[in-house]
């Protein structure tokens, strides 16, 4: 019989990531595995109208699973949903369609819930309710961004627990996320025996790392309807850092210099602060509110291969849409992370319990 | 000068044109007009002769060899052209068109091309979008000026065409002449570099004068200007000073740089004279060009006006010359030969009705005393005045003293013009007004400084050989493979130690049983500090917590620090905290780097601690340094004052200092990545005691 395992947690807390790096490392051993995302809010609406996931998208070319889109990915739905309590029955009909149609022929699915675990819970298919229903092993991601984020969680995870045995179901285990070292001690020392007197596994700590999902210059230009104003052929540098150069250029090179693949957000007209900026060799350089650079600016950018941007928005505008799109999951920015995303699951969760207990 | 750019052997003009309105019209006019004695060959297909010579279809059809080709024609064509002067074994290329690297990344693309077909056919290229260059002594006018400059020692390489032109109609008006003018235009191949090195060997050119608003090739433009400088004087005016590429290079702590820039460094590393303003680097050549180098910075100052004679003293001090002493002989002769109202101390006035003999009689006592290295002479034209007599016999007395210059201020307009012509003929330097004259006169004096300085930095580099620059190296890659381009502090204090550059006991911790564990074994009192690389300024985030004296309190402050961190940095990745064993107070220096993109690594050194902004006391020198380097650094500042004692304070191990900053210059020599750092706050204990350094912050590239 199939194992399912069900990926479930809060809001942005590596789900996709981590279902990624698990179907990796599956594959890897050997096993059919495959990947199934019931429910999904859109991203993206195409111009026909139709609602996207790309994130399933992203996992779904990066893995080259051979089922179609429609199948992993079922039901999407955009931010007006709840008329779709009209038509429940159908939905829970497609979602266990596509789900057995996933299954046949495999060792191991992965299954990613939508962003929280009562998502649905108004037409019967909120994480427990199709957990159940699959007979999959639920395991909660914990992001512990923070001080106060790192003591809420036995709480959160208690809460969840609780809603999961009204439906006579239970959580797996948990997946400690996103750790900064100077809070691993609290977390193992505190954290980690508060779940499990609580009855509640934890299956890995993972301490935090950036740029496991940084995009790329070319998202960027998407995601910003960038003109590309030089550097074409530099547009898969990846976006790990945003910075904004507003102060004065001696001051700004100092953040410049420290910056690592950084995306640097400033005015046209700052042509002094610009040619400081190409020399620190960033990943892109945006260029706010339509305002053309100098020739120079493009000439040593030429030299140099740092693409310059420019976009009509200002810069608060750009950068609120900068860190929009860098939560989005582009297959390219996957494969190449790949080996990264596979070494956190070798070496910071028991994926073996997590697939076996 | 057996140079073929400079005395090519035959000069083909490619875009030759019958049309005085056309630039290839003037090129070649000028050409013919200076007198040049090699073969001149006009190309242009639609001509069969132009001004008089005759006129080839391309070059390939012009017989016999061409050492030099200028190209007049469209930017568009003129790849064409220059590939084929490839072909027909042209040595030098001067592109006169414009529409290259200035016009934008199309133009830079072209430009690429051009430098491209040179290196396959191994031409070198003046400019392109320049003005083209002249010798005067070939002689050579290969512009499009309208007029060509009289012969002289001057040289002068300039970035802008448009300054040249305006120069040259000037220098007629005022009789200075050149050995050489060169326009780089976009200096595509041929730079300020290649110039100065081949006009530093040229016996016409006494100064070179250079205007620049960029120089790409930083390390070899400070060497080359240094061995030049040992020869003969280098004169620059910055353009673009204020601008980014300039200022900016001095980033590192920020606001301490006040007005210094990488430039100024740089120049002054290599012996460069910086004139502020045209008219400034115009005063300096006309000084270089015919005086001679004096022996040290005393002058004298003679005058027939008592006002001008005060500003002009003003002025001279201010500009860093001295005023001599006489001699009591000089005292005495001129006691003997002045009027009794004269002033016969240093400035000399010889009063308003000084006739050109009592001019001559003070000029040749003064200039006989020992202690005078150059003089100043200044005339007011007033009732008994003889401006022409007075000016002849100053070019008599001073023929009689070589080795001190003299220089001349005839303060008017008409009544000293004929007077101020004759002496600028002799050449004497005469300005109009005395500012100017001062001027003249501390450059000369400056440029002997700056021969005492360079020969004192052939002196000696240190080497230290109790450094680990394999264990250095090791750190910054083990800092890079984690993604980073900052050390942490950890890491910066295990990079001095491998440089012997004393540091306090330090761990990186992750908890606070760890932390508790550190400062036992080091001992209290301890300090915590947040560790990331995200975080710029500790202090400002809360991330610091000093004199730390128990377990309980270090538990509390690991606490404590942890949360404003993440309360006012919630996106800083965090390493972990730094426990560092406090050490007593020293006297507060800072000791910095930073890489500038064209000069390389500067060293900065300045007073420390909190009031450190405020005063911006701080000193620059280009890597790498030497020791008596060091110690003029330390010296230059204020906080040198300090750091002697003030008041019966024991004085502080300065020593030390110099070896901290030796061994940075040496650090960077050895990795060159390192792009920034901070030693701030230095704590240097008293003479004997030595230093250390508290903070460490260190960024590569």
């Amino acid at each position: 019989m199939v194992k399912s395992i069900y990926i479930t947690g809060l809001g942005y807390c590596g789900k996709t990531i981590i279902a990624y790096g698990l179907l990796r490392k599956l594959i890897g051993e050997g096993l059919k595995a495959s990947y199934f995302k019931p429910i999904s809010i859109a991203r993206k609406k195409l111009p026909g109208g139709k609602y996207i996931d790309t994130d399933a998208i992203a996992l779904k070319e990066a893995l080259n699973l051979s089922e179609p889109i429609d199948v992993i990915s079922p039901i999407v739905l955009s931010d007006r949903y709840i008329e779709l309590r009209n038509r429940a029955k159908e939905v829970r009909e497609t979602i266990e369609e596509c789900y057995r149609n996933i299954i046949s022929g495999k060792d191991v699915v992965i299954i990613e819930s939508h962003g929280y675990p009562e998502t649905l819970l108004s037409i019967g298919c909120s994480v427990p309710e199709l957990a159940k229903s699959f007979n999959s092993k639920v395991v909660f991601i914990a992001a512990c961004k923070g001080v106060a984020a790192i003591d809420q969680i036995v709480d959160k995870v208690l809460l969840y627990e609780d809603f999961m045995e009204k439906y006579s179901y239970r959580i797996h285990g948990v997946l400690l996320n996103a750790i900064q070292p100077p809070f691993i001690e609290r977390v193992r020392e505190l954290i980690v025996p508060a779940l499990e007197n609580a009855g509640i596994k934890v299956f890995g700590i993972i301490s935090e790392r950036r740029a496991l999902l940084a995009p790329t210059v070319r998202d960027i230009v998407e995601a910003l309807g960038a003109e590309v104003l030089e550097g074409e052929s530099f547009l898969s540098n990846f976006i790990e850092d945003v910075l904004i150069g507003a102060m004065s250029p001696e001051n700004a090179l100092r953040w410049f210099r420290r910056a690592v693949n950084a995306a640097i957000i400033t005015g046209g007209d700052r042509s002094d602060l610009i040619l400081q900026a190409i020399e620190t060799k960033p990943s892109v350089i945006i260029l706010t509110g339509n305002l053309y650079p100098s020739i120079r600016v493009l000439v040593k950018a030429r030299e140099t291969g740092v693409p310059i941007l420019l976009v009509p928005y200002d810069t608060y505008t750009t950068v609120e849409k900068l860190s929009e799109a860098q939560s989005i999951i582009t297959p390219e920015s996957l494969k190449i992370k790949g080996n990264e995303i596979v070494d956190v699951i070798e070496k910071s969760v028991n994926w073996r319990s997590i697939v076996d207990e | 000068m057996n140079n073929s750019l400079f005395n090519p052997r035959s000069v083909a003009v490619i875009g030759a044109s019958r049309e005085p309105t056309k630039v290839g019209y003037t090129l070649l006019n000028n050409i013919i007009n200076s007198g040049y004695r090699g073969n001149i060959y006009p190309v242009n297909p639609k001509a069969d002769e132009v001004l008089g010579l005759k006129c080839y279809k391309s070059i390939s059809e012009v017989p016999g060899e061409v050492d030099l080709a200028i190209i007049a024609v469209p930017a568009q064509v003129a790849l064409e052209v220059a590939e084929e002067c490839g072909r027909r074994g042209v040595k030098y290329l001067t592109v006169i068109s414009a529409g290259f690297k200035e016009v934008g990344s199309e133009g830079a693309d072209r430009e690429r091309e051009l430098v491209n077909i040179a290196k396959k056919y191994r031409m070198r290229i003046l400019g392109p979008n320049c003005l083209g260059f002249i010798d005067s002594y070939t002689p050579l006018n290969a512009t499009f000026a309208a007029v060509t400059p009289r012969r002289g020692r001057i040289a002068f390489v300039s970035q802008s065409g448009a300054l040249i032109t305006a120069i040259l109609d000037w220098s007629i008006k005022r009789g200075i002449g050149f050995s050489k003018i060169v326009s780089l235009g976009n200096k595509a191949d041929l730079d300020e570099v290649y110039f100065i090195q081949a006009i530093g060997e040229d016996i016409e050119t006494k100064v070179i004068l250079l205007y620049v608003e960029s120089i790409e090739r930083g390390k070899e433009f400070v060497d080359v200007a240094k061995q030049t400088s040992m020869k003969k004087p280098i004169v620059v005016l910055k353009g673009g000073v204020t601008e980014a590429g300039a200022r900016a290079a001095m980033s590192h702590t920020g606001a301490m740089t006040g007005g210094f820039t990488a430039y100024e460094v740089a120049f002054k590393k290599a012996g460069i004279l910086i004139a502020n303003t045209i008219s400034e680097l115009f005063d300096y050549a006309m000084a270089f060009s015919n005086q001679s180098i004096p022996a040290g910075s005393n002058i004298a100052i003679v005058t027939n006006a008592g006002g001008p004679g005060i500003i002009t003293t003003d002025l001279s001090l201010k500009a860093g010359l001295r005023l001599s002493s006489f001699s009591p002989s000089t005292i005495n002769s001129l006691r003997s030969k002045l009027p009794p109202a004269a002033a016969i101390y240093n400035p000399v006035d010889v009063l308003g009705d000084a006739r050109a003999d009592r001019y001559r009689n003070a000029l040749d006592i003064v200039l006989s005393d020992e202690d005078v290295n150059g003089l100043i002479v200044i005339l007011t034209p007033q009732a008994m005045t003889e401006p022409i007599d007075t000016a002849k016999a100053i070019i008599e007395v001073s023929k009689k003293y070589l080795g001190k210059p003299v220089i001349a201020a005839f303060i008017g307009g008409e009544a000293v013009r004929e007077a101020a012509d004759l002496l600028i003929n002799e050449g004497i330097p005469c300005f109009d007004l005395p500012e100017r004259a001062v001027i003249a006169l501390s450059g000369l004096c400056r440029y002997r400084s700056y021969l005492d300085e360079l020969e004192k930095v052939i002196e000696k580099y240190v080497k230290f050989y109790d450094v680990d620059a394999v264990r250095a190296r090791e750190i910054i890659n083990i800092a890079r493979s984690d993604g980073r381009r900052a050390l942490l502090e950890i890491e910066a204090r295990e990079l001095m130690r491998a440089y012997g550059i004393p540091v306090p006991p330090a761990f990186l911790v992750k908890s606070e049983d760890e932390a508790i564990n550190a400062a036992n074994k080091m001992g209290y009192p301890v300090a915590l500090k947040i560790s990331s690389p995200q975080i710029l300024h500790k202090t400002d985030v809360g991330g610091v917590v000093l004199n730390i004296n128990s377990d309980a309190e270090v538990r509390e402050a690991y606490r404590t620090i942890l949360s404003r961190v993440s309360r006012y940095a919630p996106k800083a990745m965090l390493y972990g905290v730094t426990v560092q064993k406090m050490v007593p107070k020293g006297r507060e220096v800072i000791v910095g780097l930073t890489k500038d993109q064209v000069f390389g690594h500067m060293i900065m050194f300045g007073l420390g601690g909190i009031y450190a902004n405020v005063f911006r006391d701080v000193s620059f020198r280009l890597t790498p340094v030497t020791p008596s380097e060091a110690m003029d650094m330390i010296k230059e500042t204020k906080a040198y004052a300090i750091l002697k004692g003030i008041r019966g304070e024991a004085p502080a191990d300065v020593a030390s200092i110099v070896n901290v900053i030796l061994r940075l210059s040496q650090l960077v020599q050895d990795v060159p990545e390192i792009v920034e750092m901070d030693i701030n706050p230095l704590f240097v204990y008293n003479e004997g005691e030595g230093c250390i350094a508290l903070d460490v912050k260190v960024v590569f590239s």
